[in-house]
């Protein structure tokens, strides 16, 4: 492994992004509003993305390695892309349920 | 040799059965065309094989192989440790069988044009005969068990199907006390319990020797040495013949062949003529080979077992022949007399190639019987198929099968009277039709070689033969016309010889029974290729008489032989004559006259109750048995019991799937937590 | 090289395909089906042209480093873009006829073309973020095809749980492939192997929350336990082809994902990863069968003998965990084939009863064998394969598959393979029995001819079927070459 010194803002950054993907998760299972999931998936998106850009910092602690950056933003793009998709549908299934709870679409069980 | 042929000649049948119901979308002119199109496409390629045996050798891709040539193409099932190849075997035996499945399906399939004319199912029909001619094709030419049992069950799944073709079960179709399905159902299951014991013994076979191909166990004697040691070679070999004693419906699983009658007369001509009931003929000349190899090889440690089988083969032929044949004499319908006489001719094949085995010490004589089986094989095949296609040709006209239900037809079908008289005279053995000369050859061999018992049963048997051949004749065409044919006749349908498609067939098929006889000893030299990889040298066989045109009808026609066969021959015509022909006496008053003659008739018509016994024993058993075990598991609640059991597990389960996304989700997150820390705790 | 025209071919197609849609009456735009047949079709063909199996690998970088793309073609890829294509090419033919009273057929087919350049990208992919960019595009392009009749309520629900939890998918998968960058510092195949090659221990921290969420992300799109839920709501909400594609080869990128990118790391220590699988393949085929067992909807049940079909693909991958990688592996693609062609024809023969009388209910499905021969002649072909019969494809692929089991000495995953074998063949054969042997209901007496070319895809993959089951070779061959790449990164 990478000798890591203790200053690294990397390592800041892993726990942050680890933090954030917990958060992301945790409201993902937790809420029942669809909008508040997809916020979720959003906050989780952003855990992953400065992961990315937090683990290059550990690996390069002097240079910076633009690989990671560039990966990222791609990630975004594509992120924004899912998020437009699930938004677009949050909005067909409240027109056709009438409510963006959860637990009561569940047409579809067993 | 054409390209590819012996490939062509099995797969090309199956791939177009396949395509049937397309030309049916075109035309079904087009459709029937295409279906006999394959048959005489798929008999050319095999006639292309027949130059190459006679030569010794075939060049396949400009190298030269001697024959017996085992052509492998491709790995069949690729699993390492268990690969089987699939090839093609050309040799003379394979190379005749599919030389008469071929041809003579050939000219069924041109008959069936015309016979079938109308039928609702025509399309069902070319796809299934289609089908099982390649499965037959598959089951001579493949050049290892596992593909042969392939072929072997792809015939019985054809057959059941087509002998229940007619599956609605219109009283029109049914002959006898079962409907055509049901017919189909019991000829698939008999000749099921065969397959098993077949199987079983593939299986110990492979396990043993590591292949299933039939070169290599050849080669090879180490696989029947430990089979001889372990002490269950003869269970094996007795459990192999079980497979023959069904596909070729011999004692005691001979019951299935009368009822298979139930399909149309093509089918029964195919199934009995030339496909199925041949593949455990086949089979069993196969295996002779194969052991005789064996047996030089390992020597005498297999010989008990050996001797054991070819008894067996020998005395359940036997046994079938005349069993059969006393069933044909008083069999009621034109079919089901030809169906008893085809087991009883089967019967006389197994018995002279059993003896063939039993002879294997002295090549002369291994030789002189097993080629007067195949000789019998060969000519069974034509006239067999000419009586049957008659036969059907008879009841086209009559619309009806039963011999009561015909008479004095002679007038009405000239024709069809001097085809089918053509294919009686070759079923009795009257000289000089091809049914003579091979009959002839196996009673021969079995007074050459001192085997009087079965001399005796097999001439006797011979006799039985001539007297039913000509009492079918005599009901059919000769005497008084019935009063079913009077009433046809008043309706307008009068009798008549069939149209050309069908008369094409027959003549042809005529022609055969009376030429082919003389062509006999040309299939001896067919087999030398075999006799010389079997390691026999040419001065054990040149000199026999079956190898030379000359003597062998010059010996055949000057043995004391000759004389054995005009007894036969006058045994059996004078009373058929007498009863049937002319009428001088009469059958019903001659039976009922006697009480021992009444018993015996009944004996017989029942067929010797083995039937009646099998039904009562297994089918009613059977039923019985399910009956009770279902009432006991039924009103102790026991079958209900396990589906509750299991619809509440089910029920449990299910709720697993909540429908609910944030459990769902909750699985995912619990899923990625579980796996983390077991691989921790397991790293 | 020129294998990768493949990409530019369907790529070309795909940007044609609204362009057309724009020009031409929307009368015809159900013809548009054709021209993404088309474009499958020459794919095919070009697969077919340009490469040798088992000749090494050849690359494309796409973008030069600092992002560093690239793709490859051996022998996985292959094996893959031709599963991938002929299941793309019959859907599309199938859609023409089954989709011609939809509207927006021009995003339809459109989408479909972009998911499939999704799959084959993503089975090109030489490194791990080129792959999460075609995993994404294939990914985004299903969601919306699942929820394609949005004016229904199944489709949306269904979709709805298929973008939240697929997305969480694609979020773990992006989240394991950050760590992978962080300890290689390259994402490229190569570097990957290289990395777990020079572990000593799989226990290590980072190795295990890699493949931890390599199996989730993977596994959420590949539907095995625990992780299945979506799939029986989205695989029968969407239209029938799309099904078939879904349930067929969108299923079958989770198992290429792991295969390719989650074995390096699996391999390196046997004890601890291989026996998860086990476990994982185990409960997948047991729980799906039981449920299966109790499914009213054909659709459904079909979705759940996807699952169940998973689980033993899974077998393989396992078997290949425990150190039998070539023939593990064999036996895990000869499923994937064999299970591909079976549930697509059974989804798009479904997709033909549901084009002639729209109801899903099996207990109305009584007698249809009896209406429509061949269409319930290609469901039956289809069940009896997914149910291990010989000689389908099936039966070879499951034969090889219990095989692999036995060779990595796992007695007890044989067995349960064997056991939910014959659980499976329990529906299966209850609704062939149902199909063929009862009388029409009066649903099927009212239903309508079925169009040609869902009678012509379902002939093409009769024909495959039969083909690859009287000469399994073929089979074996194909998946083989994929095995045989695998093994030959690993060196």
């Amino acid at each position: 492994m990478v000798e890591v010194s203790a200053l690294n803002p990397g390592l800041i950054l892993v726990f942050t992004a680890v933090i954030l993907v917990v958060i992301g998760l945790y409201t993902i299972v937790t809420k029942k509003n669809l909008i508040r999931v997809i916020i979720g998936l959003e906050i989780m998106a952003t855990g992953v993305n400065i992961n990315f850009i937090a683990l290059s910092l550990l690996k390069h602690p002097v240079l910076i390695d633009p690989t990671s950056h560039v990966l990222t933003i791609i990630s975004i793009v594509l992120d924004g892309a899912l998020v437009g998709v699930a938004l677009g549908l949050t909005l067909i299934v409240y027109r056709k349920f009438k409510t963006l709870n959860t637990d009561r679409i569940r047409k579809l069980r067993w | 040799m054409l390209p590819y042929a012996p490939w062509v000649v099995w797969m090309l049948p199956i791939i177009m059965a396949f395509t049937h119901f397309i030309w049916e979308r075109i035309s079904t002119k087009l459709r029937d065309a295409m279906a006999v199109l394959t048959g005489f496409t798929s008999a050319v390629f095999a006639a292309s094989m027949i130059p190459d045996v006679i030569n010794g050798y075939v060049i396949i891709d400009g190298v030269k192989h001697h024959l017996p040539y085992d052509w492998k193409l491709v790995t069949w099932i690729p699993v390492p440790g268990l690969e089987i190849e699939m090839g093609v075997l050309i040799d003379p035996l394979s190379v005749l069988m599919a030389n008469i499945v071929a041809w003579i399906s050939s000219f069924i399939f041109l008959y069936s044009v015309e016979y079938l004319k109308g039928d609702r199912g025509i399309t069902r029909y070319w796809m299934l005969v289609n089908f099982f001619i390649g499965a037959m094709e598959l089951l001579v030419l493949s050049d290892n068990l596992l593909a042969m049992f392939f072929g072997w069950e792809g015939v019985g799944l054809a057959s059941y199907a087509l002998i229940g073709y007619w599956y609605e079960d219109k009283k029109k179709y049914w002959i006898g006390p079962y409907p055509p399905s049901h017919c189909g159902m019991k000829a698939f299951i008999t000749t099921r319990i065969g397959d098993v014991g077949l199987l079983a013994a593939m299986l110990i076979i492979f396990m043993y020797s590591g292949t299933f191909n039939f070169m290599e166990l050849a080669a090879h004697d180490s696989w029947i040495i430990s089979l001889a040691r372990d002490g269950i070679l003869t269970l094996v070999l007795l459990l192999i013949f079980l497979g023959p004693i069904g596909k070729s419906a011999q004692f005691p699983l001979h019951v299935w062949l009368p009822e298979a009658m139930a399909g149309p007369t093509t089918v029964s001509a195919l199934i009995h003529a030339a496909t199925m009931v041949k593949a455990g003929v086949y089979f069993v000349a196969r295996f002779t080979l194969v052991l005789f190899l064996v047996y030089h090889h390992a020597g005498e440690i297999i010989w008990p077992s050996l001797s054991t089988f070819f008894y067996t083969v020998a005395w359940i032929g036997a046994f079938t022949a005349f069993l059969a044949a006393s069933m044909g004499l008083v069999s009621d319908q034109i079919k089901k007399v030809l169906a008893y006489s085809t087991v009883s001719q089967l019967g006389y094949m197994f018995a002279i190639l059993g003896v063939a085995g039993l002879l294997m010490h002295h090549a002369e004589a291994f030789i002189d019987s097993f080629l007067s089986g195949i000789y019998h094989l060969f000519s069974h095949a034509i006239f067999k198929a000419l009586l049957f296609l008659s036969a059907g040709a008879v009841g086209h006209a009559v619309e009806s099968y039963m011999l009561k239900d015909m008479g004095g037809l002679r007038k009405y079908m000239p024709k069809t009277f001097i085809v089918m008289m053509v294919g009686a005279l070759a079923l009795s053995g009257v000289p000089p039709f091809n049914g003579f000369w091979s009959k002839d050859a196996i009673l021969h061999a079995l007074y050459a070689e001192k085997m009087t018992a079965l001399f005796i049963v097999l001439a006797i048997t011979a006799v039985m033969t001539v007297f039913y051949t000509f009492r079918m004749m005599g009901m059919a065409f000769y005497g008084e016309e019935s009063s079913h044919v009077k009433h046809l006749i008043e309706e307008g349908h009068k009798p008549h010889d069939p149209g050309i498609f069908m008369s094409i067939s027959l003549w042809v098929l005529a022609i055969g029974a009376v030429v082919s006889g003389f062509f006999l000893p040309g299939i001896s030299k067919f087999f030398i290729p075999s006799f010389e990889w079997l390691g026999i040298e040419a001065g054990h066989y040149a000199e026999l008489p079956l190898f030379n045109y000359m003597s062998f009808y010059v010996t055949t026609l000057t043995s004391p032989m000759l004389l054995v066969s005009i007894v036969i021959i006058l045994a059996g015509v004078v009373p058929a004559w007498g009863f049937y022909m002319t009428g001088k006496w009469d059958p019903v008053e001659f039976i009922s006259g006697n009480p021992l003659f009444r018993t015996i008739w009944s004996f017989l018509y029942n067929r010797w109750f083995i039937n009646t016994f099998y039904y009562a024993v297994f089918v009613e058993g059977t039923v019985q048995l399910s009956k009770l075990l279902f009432d006991t598991v039924e009103t102790n609640g026991g079958g209900n019991a396990l589906k509750n059991c299991y619809t509440s597990l089910a029920s449990y389960v299910r709720r697993l799937q909540t429908g609910y996304l944030r459990v769902n989700l909750s699985y995912i997150a619990l899923g990625l937590v579980l796996l983390f820390i077991i691989f921790l705790l397991l790293g | 090289m020129k294998e990768f025209g493949v990409l530019l071919i369907m790529g070309s197609f795909a940007f044609a395909t609204p362009l057309m849609g724009y020009l031409i009456n929307k009368k015809y735009e159900k013809y548009l089906g054709f021209w993404a047949a088309l474009s499958f079709l020459i794919s095919i063909f070009y697969v077919f042209m340009w490469y040798q199996p088992n000749a090494p690998p050849s690359y494309l970088e796409i973008f030069p480093s600092p992002i560093s793309s690239s793709l490859r073609f051996d022998g996985v890829t292959y094996f893959f873009t031709l599963v991938f294509l002929i299941l793309g090419f019959v859907s599309a033919l199938h859609s023409v006829s089954y989709m011609e009273h939809d509207r927006n057929l021009t995003i339809y087919y459109t989408l479909m073309q972009l998911m499939m350049i999704g799959l084959v990208g993503l089975a090109m992919a030489d490194d791990l973020f080129t792959f999460f960019v075609f995993w994404e595009g294939m990914a985004i392009s299903s969601y919306i095809l699942v929820a394609f009749r949005y004016h229904l309520d199944e489709p949306v629900e269904a979709g709805m749980k298929y973008i939240i939890m697929s997305g969480v998918g694609s979020l773990l998968l992006l989240y394991g492939i950050s760590f992978v960058y962080g300890v290689i510092g390259g994402l490229h195949l190569e570097q990957i192997y290289a990395y777990a090659a020079s572990l000593l221990s799989g226990g290590l921290y980072l190795p295990v929350l890699i493949v931890s969420l390599f199996l989730v992300g993977f596994g959420i799109k590949a539907a095995y336990f625990p992780f299945w839920t979506w799939l029986p709501d989205a695989h029968p909400a969407a239209p029938s082809p799309i099904s078939a594609l879904l349930s067929g080869i969108v299923i079958k990128a989770g198992i290429l994902g792991i295969v390719r990118y989650a074995l390096p790391f699996i391999l390196i220590d046997s004890s601890i990863y291989a026996p998860a699988l086990v476990v994982i393949s185990v409960l997948t085929m047991t729980v799906a069968n039981i449920i299966a067992l109790l499914q009213e909807d054909i659709k459904r049940l079909l979705a759940y003998s996807s699952i169940v079909n998973i689980g033993f693909i899974l077998i393989g991958v396992a078997a290949a965990g425990y150190g039998v990688v070539e023939y593990g592996l064999s036996s895990a693609f000869s499923h994937v084939f064999s299970h591909a062609l079976g549930k697509g024809l059974a989804f798009l023969a479904v997709g033909g009863i549901l084009y002639s009388m729209e109801t899903r209910e099996i207990i109305k499905l009584e007698g249809f064998g009896r209406k429509h021969p061949l269409t319930a002649v290609a469901l039956a072909m289809a069940l009896l394969s997914l149910a291990g019969m010989p000689p389908l494809p099936g039966f070879w692929s499951k034969w090889f598959l219990i095989l692999s089991a036995l060779g990595a000495g796992q007695w007890f995953l044989a067995f349960v393979a064997v056991f939910n074998s014959v659980l499976a063949v329990l529906y299966y054969l209850w609704l062939i029995q149902r199909m063929f042997l009862s009388e029409p209901t009066k649903y099927v007496e009212e239903s309508h001819e079925i169009a040609f070319t869902i009678k012509a895809s379902l002939l093409i993959l009769i024909g495959i079927m039969l083909l690859l089951g009287v000469y399994p070779q073929l089979l074996y061959d194909v998946a083989h070459t994929g095995a045989e790449a695998v093994l030959q990164m690993m060196g």
